[in-house]
């Protein structure tokens, strides 16, 4: 038994780490940058200890002095959360070697996992689906001959890559070799390896993904499918449990590839084995994310009760300029509450969102008995939840659950750009009167000194005429 | 004080006043009984609650850092209204906004803001005007707007008479130093 857990994340992950101890009595330690001294997450743990300055380089990515922090205040184990180091199989090992414990898979299955020619080969030999395209990586020579192979448009993606990075689609052969000098750059930057590989381009496609979670002892189960096919970016906004397309036969099949993959790998702890899905339901798999995801959640809440559940990432971006991140400090807050609404978050009033991490805010996450009741139930919720301070994607659900596409389950994942430019286009929600009011109190306040772009100073009371002509 | 706010690009002219409950907002407009709505404002935590004669919801606001005056105001469902706010230096500074620095010296040429068409003139030639004096009307957008000048002088000439469409940046009136 565990008695003392080193969270190396920040956000609402490591404040759901620090819960789950705190129900099961495990002592836990926050760690934090100088940007979130004052951050929810610090005060979620038992104790908590500084590890450097904003830049996530030296703070949350410097593995030797979570390591060190760990061993300093006596912890048995190190949980990674998501992002950051979770599925850097080094860090793991440094922490294994430590004798201590890493809450996730172990080191070995993220290295075999999570370089995707490396999974390609094993799903390949295992009878997976696989996208069709080249066993190894490809250089100006046999790049040519892998893309026309695989029948244009192809992708060319970073062996190492993730996060949407390393990734580009080529629609010519005369814009290849180009492409894939671009590619090589990219990856090399940003994972230390220029090693990429071809592709077939499927589209349109859904995005698909099967939870599983393994024990130490082998046995690996499936918890069904996320439909994540809403995106920008390559990152998830919307994702949903079940996916409204796949049928119980396709659900069997898909559960049963991905855990014959993380059985093969000696896979342990949660994981997500991601699937594109062509219109016929034809599955191939895309990669495994070694590690806890963001929409763990919408999962959780779907696992107990057969029904619907849908989560919004809220996100400090603004969806109607092109999702341009929108940083500073948080006025006010409401959280949405109600039957089957759930928000796993870090915000607080008066919390600073910085633009050194990312703009993940809070999860809305809302369950029904149908889908339409769940869509309805995240519309009333998301018009609750007010943010003061920032821009987030919040406003986008009311648009999302008046769309007859979105209704009809009928997208894929590049529907949302058109989606948003559409919403962009409709009136705005509210009233004239209300929204000129409102300003022109916070014009006034942060006139007469009060921080700017909050709500009007306590107290204060406004009476607005108006008189149409 | 008197402010200009666009709202989703819908400009209203408003004055605010101090009294003795707070302060009070008017839409400058011209003729016809008033049909008054009145809105209230108070915080609650950081956000705005907005109380209507039978109803009331929470709003949320979030600034502009790179453009001063600008407001996303969203209450709940649906994008939010872009919102800007000008106050009458910056509104007369942007009319102003074709005059030069030798032109100080000079008649001042005061511009339209907008595209609109002029309802009255109210400034003669040769007339002596104090700051702040309503020169002339410009109807915009449905909206009257008051064009007033922003400092003393006389009235050197009038380019625009009644019935006109204008052009944003026309110039409207010159005025030679008092």
């Amino acid at each position: 038994m565990l008695k003392k857990v080193l969270i190396a994340n920040r956000g609402e992950i490591a404040i759901r780490v620090a819960r789950a101890c705190r129900e099961m009595g495990i002592a836990s330690v926050a760690v934090y940058s100088t940007a979130d001294r004052n951050a929810l997450h610090v005060r979620a743990a038992d104790e908590a200890h500084e590890i450097g300055p904003p830049e996530p380089r030296s703070s949350y990515l410097d593995g030797a002095k979570l390591v060190s922090v760990a061993k300093k205040t006596g912890a048995d184990a190190v949980h990674p959360g998501y992002g950051f180091l979770s599925e850097n199989a080094a860090f793991a090992k440094e922490v294994e070697e430590a004798g201590l414990t890493w809450i996730g898979p172990p080191s070995g299955a993220i290295a075999k996992l999570g370089n995707k020619l490396e999974a390609r080969k094993t799903a390949k030999a295992l009878g997976i689906p696989t996208i069709p395209g080249s066993d190894g990586p490809v250089e100006g020579d046999s790049v040519r001959a892998a893309a026309r192979a695989a029948g244009f448009p192809v992708m060319l993606k970073a062996a190492s890559g993730g996060g949407g990075k390393g990734i580009r689609t080529v629609r010519d052969e005369a814009d290849l070799v180009r492409e894939l000098e671009r590619a090589r750059g990219e990856a090399q930057s940003s994972f230390g390896s220029s090693a990429v590989f071809v592709e077939k381009s499927i589209f349109p496609a859904r995005h698909i993904e099967v939870q599983v979670l393994a024990d130490s002892r082998g046995n690996v189960v499936h918890l069904g499918e996320r439909e994540c096919s809403l995106q920008r970016r390559h990152q998830k906004i919307v994702e949903e449990s079940p996916s409204p397309v796949v049928t119980p036969e396709v659900r069997a099949r898909l559960g049963e590839c991905a855990v014959r993959l993380a059985k093969h790998a000696g896979y342990r702890s949660a994981g997500t084995v991601e699937f594109l899905v062509d219109a016929e339901l034809r599955f191939f798999l895309l990669e495994m994310n070694t590690r806890l995801q963001v929409e763990l959640s919408v999962k959780q809440e779907d696992v107990h009760a057969r029904g619907a559940a849908i989560e919004l990432r809220v996100t400090a971006e603004d969806p109607f300029q092109g999702f341009a991140p929108s940083a500073g400090t948080v006025r006010g807050l409401q959280l949405p509450g109600g039957a089957f609404t759930r928000v796993d978050t870090a915000l607080e009033a008066g919390a600073e969102v910085s633009l050194f991490y990312d703009p993940l805010l809070a999860k809305l996450i809302v369950w029904a008995e149908t889908r339409e009741r769940a869509i309805d139930r995240l519309a009333r919720a998301a018009a609750e939840f007010q943010v003061g301070g920032v821009r987030t994607t919040l406003p986008l659900v009311a648009h999302l659950a008046r769309d007859p596409d979105f209704r009809a389950a009928k997208f894929h994942t590049t529907w949302l750009d058109g989606f948003v430019a559409r919403a962009a286009a409709e009136a705005p929600g509210g009233l004239e009167t209300a929204a000129l009011a409102a300003a022109l109190a916070a014009h006034a306040d942060s006139k007469r000194g009060s921080a700017p772009a909050s709500a009007p100073a306590a107290g204060s009371s406004w009476a607005h005429t108006w008189r149409p002509r | 004080m008197r402010y200009r706010v666009t709202v989703q690009g819908r400009s209203f002219d408003v004055i605010v006043v101090e009294s003795q409950d707070g302060l009070v907002a008017a839409l400058v407009s011209e003729g016809k009984e008033p049909a008054f709505e009145r809105v209230s404002l108070s915080s609650r935590g950081g956000l705005t609650v907005l109380s209507r004669e039978n109803a009331s919801e929470t709003l949320s606001l979030s600034g502009s850092p790179e453009e001063e005056g600008v407001y996303h105001v969203s209450q709940g469902g649906g994008r939010p209204l872009r919102c800007e706010v000008e106050d009458e230096r910056r509104l007369l500074a942007r009319a102003a906004g074709g005059a030069s620095r030798a032109a100080r010296t000079g008649p001042r040429v005061i511009r339209s803001i907008m595209p609109g068409i002029i309802v009255k003139v109210l400034a003669a030639p040769g007339a002596s005007v104090a700051a702040k004096d309503p020169l002339l009307i410009v109807e915009a957008m449905k909206m009257q707007n008051e064009i007033r000048c922003e400092e003393a002088g006389v009235i050197a000439k009038v380019h625009v008479q009644p019935g006109q469409s204008v052009a944003a940046g026309a110039p409207l009136v010159e005025l030679s130093p008092a």
